[in-house]
């Protein structure tokens, strides 16, 4: 069973929605909300799995509220006339609803969600990712669902932060600081006060001549162990 | 326009060349046989043939400063007349060359030299008046050509610009939320959706009719746009407001284009309404004296540099200017966390007739 909220500025489109989704047993719907604000708001309290998102909304667009949300949940976009923005998205990624939303479309997009098992129910807002959870990146027309495993880095720069993945390095509109509290601590580390790498990622350590180290990643960058982490980070590879 | 299609004057001097040229050599061979190919008639042949030359470029020049447009009679009447001047030009030419110099060219002075003279110019004139019909018909076929190509041209635009305007005014997100939202309004009150489907048919019936650039009486824009509205409200519910302020006894007299108060209720809803979580109060003003005042006011601000807002103002303006060029005013004002867009139209140019 799958906790669902809409996130929809028309009653009307709500109604439409709520009761389409009446007839699908997987899911049951817990919220529903107007706006950004109020969607934030919930979600600060409660676990949801679903989430259908309406693109235009008065306070913003829906893609606003993803990119905030670590791990992502699954979700669904409702549009009435901006499918072009989610076919940018890589490999069918989130999975949208054209209105007027007709039930076979809707049951489709749901066992869709039951069918992807990559994701496990996911935690509060400020709750620890695990490593098979996903997050939601938006740079231009670019769209990504990440999941953890595949980050090698996360660098700061300034109040965004830029994600190395596969040879790709999209911007997160959320500062380091924040990025770090979301991460299992088994598997990354901040090695200095730009950098959070994966442990598994790090193919080479080398002693570097300000006393501190240098990390080879598997993409080949090179990132720096500040000296106040070197001592910690030699802990944490000899587990 | 003529010397867009006389551009090639080379072509036109080696065609000359040809003409006058083969004249010249077969009156040299017709006059030399009966005369034994005298120097004289060699020279009187050549002459002939530069004063033809030399005649044709002056018609060209004729001509080429009159128009194409002009009535068959006009255009005869100067054919006749430029021929007679360039056969005129063609005989002073011949005589020059040939009168002072009759003994040494033809071993006699004759009497009737200038008679003889004289009596060729209504050849000359009729060769030349064949010239100018060939010359004229090339030159109107031409002109035809073109005339059809920029028609083309103009119909192909014309095409893609009511193309383009259809395309603006048939708002593919309002028509399907609309459809979405009466789709759940038949589930809440049946009798509300099916009116909802009628106002939905009204405005999408206007709006495919691409009467755009058309005028319409101001009654019948504003139960198009109360439709339009409905719709709207459907969407917003109580986070639109909208305020009807109709100022006019004479309000049926008036004409105004197909889609303007329609045009600027939506974008206040979009901008004042669509953006904000509360919602807010449209305002719209219809006040007709002597001239009549459209205006549309909405809650927030002009934003600063967005494209559409941009595209849609341009398309107003561009609309009251192609209907009533200065007799019609745009303004889009921004006062007090308030925007107002007004249309003013003179009365001369839109009451009823």
């Amino acid at each position: 069973m799958f906790r669902a909220m809409i996130v929809e500025d028309s009653r009307l489109g709500r109604l439409e929605l709520k009761s389409q989704l009446a007839n699908i047993n997987n899911i049951e719907l817990v919220a529903e909300a107007e706006n950004l604000a109020d969607a934030r708001d919930y979600l600060k309290q409660h676990k949801i799995d679903v989430l259908f998102l309406d693109i235009n909304l008065p306070d913003g667009n829906g893609f606003e509220l993803l990119t905030e949300l670590m791990p992502a949940p699954k979700v669904i976009f409702t549009t009435a006339f901006e499918q072009y923005a989610l076919e940018a998205f890589d490999n069918n990624a989130v999975d949208y609803l054209l209105k007027p939303i007709t039930l076979p479309r809707l049951i489709k997009a749901c066992e869709r969600l039951a069918g992807d098992d990559s994701v496990d129910k996911i935690g509060s807002v400020d709750g620890v990712m695990t490593m098979e959870q996903r997050f939601f990146v938006k740079d231009g027309t670019q769209c990504w669902l990440i999941p953890l495993t595949q980050v090698e880095r996360f660098e700061s720069l300034g109040n965004y932060t830029q994600v190395h993945f596969d040879n790709k390095h999209p911007m997160l509109n959320k500062t380091l600081a924040q990025i770090e509290k979301r991460l299992p601590d088994k598997h990354f580390m901040r090695v200095n006060r730009n950098h959070i790498v994966q442990l598994n990622m790090v193919k080479e350590v080398q002693p570097c001549s300000t006393g501190g180290l240098e990390l080879t990643m598997e993409s080949g960058a090179k990132v720096e162990v500040s000296r106040r982490q070197t001592s910690v980070f030699k802990g944490r590879l000899a587990l | 326009m003529a010397n867009a299609i006389m551009r090639t004057p080379s072509t036109f001097w080696l065609m000359q060349l040809g003409i006058w040229g083969s004249l010249m050599l077969l009156n040299l061979f017709v006059r030399g046989y009966f005369s034994h190919y005298k120097l004289g008639e060699l020279i009187n042949s050549f002459s002939l043939f530069i004063s033809l030359m030399i005649a044709s470029g002056v018609l060209r020049r004729f001509y080429r400063d009159r128009g194409t447009d002009d009535s068959l009679p006009k255009g005869i009447g100067q054919a006749v007349l430029g021929s007679a001047i360039a056969s005129l030009v063609a005989i002073v030419i011949i005589g020059l060359v040939l009168l002072p110099n009759q003994e040494f060219l033809f071993g006699e002075v004759s009497n009737l030299a200038l008679l003889q003279l004289l009596a060729s110019y209504p050849n000359i004139f009729l060769f030349l008046l064949c010239w100018s019909a060939v010359y004229l018909l090339i030159k109107r076929q031409k002109a035809l050509k073109l005339a059809y190509t920029r028609e083309a041209e103009l119909k192909e635009q014309l095409a893609a610009s009511q193309m383009e305007l259809l395309l603006n005014q048939l708002n593919p997100h309002f028509m399907f939320n609309a459809i979405n939202n009466i789709r759940a309004l038949i589930l809440e009150d049946t009798d509300k959706a099916r009116d909802s489907l009628a106002q939905l048919s009204d405005v999408l019936r206007v709006t495919l009719q691409t009467k755009q650039d058309k005028l319409w009486p101001l009654v019948q824009e504003i139960e198009l746009t109360k439709s339009f509205i409905k719709l709207n409200i459907l969407q917003y519910e109580q986070r639109l407001v909208v305020d009807w302020q109709i100022n006019s006894n004479n309000i049926e007299r008036w004409l105004v284009p197909c889609l303007s108060l329609q045009l600027l209720v939506e974008n206040a809803i979009k901008h004042g309404i669509g953006n904000s979580k509360e919602g807010g109060l449209i305002t719209i003003k219809i006040i007709a004296n002597k001239s009549l005042t459209l205006e549309v006011i909405n809650p927030g601000k002009i934003a600063p540099s967005s494209s559409s807002t941009r595209l849609g103002i341009t398309n107003i303006q561009q609309r009251l200017n192609l209907l009533f060029e200065d007799k019609a005013h745009f303004s889009l004002t921004e006062h007090n966390q308030l925007v107002s867009a007004k249309i003013i139209l003179e009365e001369t140019q839109c009451s009823a007739q």
